[in-house]
């Protein structure tokens, strides 16, 4: 059974407190992100599934670190919590329509970044929320699933618990 | 034990009540009272008398409680008859549809343009596809076209093998 499928089994079992952690194709484990309903809002880059080298986001598996808009994703050249600075984030203030929060996931546990981003965010009117790579993700899910303006950058964590 | 304590309590709070009333007020404070009490003239005898005529007058006096029109000379008028503006209930009914946004304003970019960039700078044209051009064409700072194009790419899809 393909990861894919293993995954569309389990989604309606998933919540936050009860997750387990399977085994993909290519051997790797990978952990189902907490989703609130099954069927995603139309378009919504929502958050499937986070791996050590990637995520998976509306059935499609991405590698590396990722910037998620509302309606769209790319992929963001931060390989770790020391490579952020204020310019990394310049996407969140140029897109329209206007990003009202982006949720910062720094890996597998919450790191202390520099406040230069956090102020820079703030004069273009933007809120930062940071959290863990696995946290952050749940957190842009339902932000999406509420119909906010939501951004999410995340870096994909060290260890994913068997 | 309690109960006997209680009965004691109230026996003696009785006793000391007797004996303040025989006693009465101490003289200090009566004579404290008394000329101020005595010395203190009424205000203005004119109120306390019953003017009969205009009592008889005001008998024939109907007072309407409707509304009333408000005068120009009422500093407050403005803000009487300002109806308060109802917050929005609903995103998208207040909005309209934010999320498909088809042209942007200046110094932003929509989804699909972002995506146009960033592939216009993997193509072959990526001389020509300078950071002042982009900001040139889209209404961007070059900064800010130079950041998007550091730290941001357009996935490339790889079909799965068979």
């Amino acid at each position: 059974m393909s990861a894919a499928a293993v995954l569309r089994r389990s989604l309606p079992l998933i919540c936050s407190r009860c997750r387990r952690s399977y085994s993909g194709p290519d051997g790797d484990i990978f952990l189902p992100a907490a989703l609130s309903k099954v069927d995603p809002v139309q378009n919504a880059p929502l958050v499937q599934a986070y791996f050590t080298n990637g995520f998976m986001i509306s059935g499609a598996r991405v590698m590396g670190s990722v910037a998620l808009l509302p309606r769209g994703m790319l992929h963001w050249r931060v390989a770790s919590k020391d490579d952020l600075t204020p310019e990394s984030f310049s996407l969140f203030h140029l897109v329209e329509p206007k990003i009202d929060v982006v949720v910062l996931g720094t890996g597998s546990k919450v790191e202390r970044v520099d406040p230069a981003i956090r102020s820079y965010l703030q004069r273009k009117g933007i809120s930062l929320e940071i959290q863990d790579t696995p946290n952050a993700c749940a957190t842009f899910n339902f932000l999406l699933d509420e119909g906010r303006l939501a951004g999410a950058a995340l870096i994909p964590p060290d260890y994913v618990p068997p | 034990m309690g109960s006997a304590m209680g009965r004691q309590a109230s026996r003696q709070g009785r006793l000391g009540r007797l004996l303040s009333r025989k006693r009465g007020r101490t003289p200090a404070v009566q004579s404290a009272r008394a000329p101020r009490q005595q010395q203190q003239p009424l205000a203005d005898p004119v109120i306390h008398e019953a003017d009969n005529p205009l009592l008889s007058r005001l008998k024939d006096v109907y007072v309407d409680s409707s509304l009333t029109t408000i005068t120009q000379d009422n500093p407050f008028a403005s803000e009487v008859t300002k109806k308060p503006d109802n917050l929005p209930q609903n995103r998208s009914a207040y909005y309209g549809d934010i999320f498909s946004v088809e042209s942007s304003s200046d110094g932003r970019l929509t989804y699909a343009e972002i995506l146009e960039i960033l592939n216009k700078r993997e193509s072959e044209t990526k001389e020509s596809w300078t950071p002042e051009n982009i900001a040139d064409k889209y209404n961007i700072k070059p900064a800010d076209a130079e950041q998007l194009m550091r730290y941001f790419s357009a996935y490339k899809t790889s079909p799965p093998e068979k």
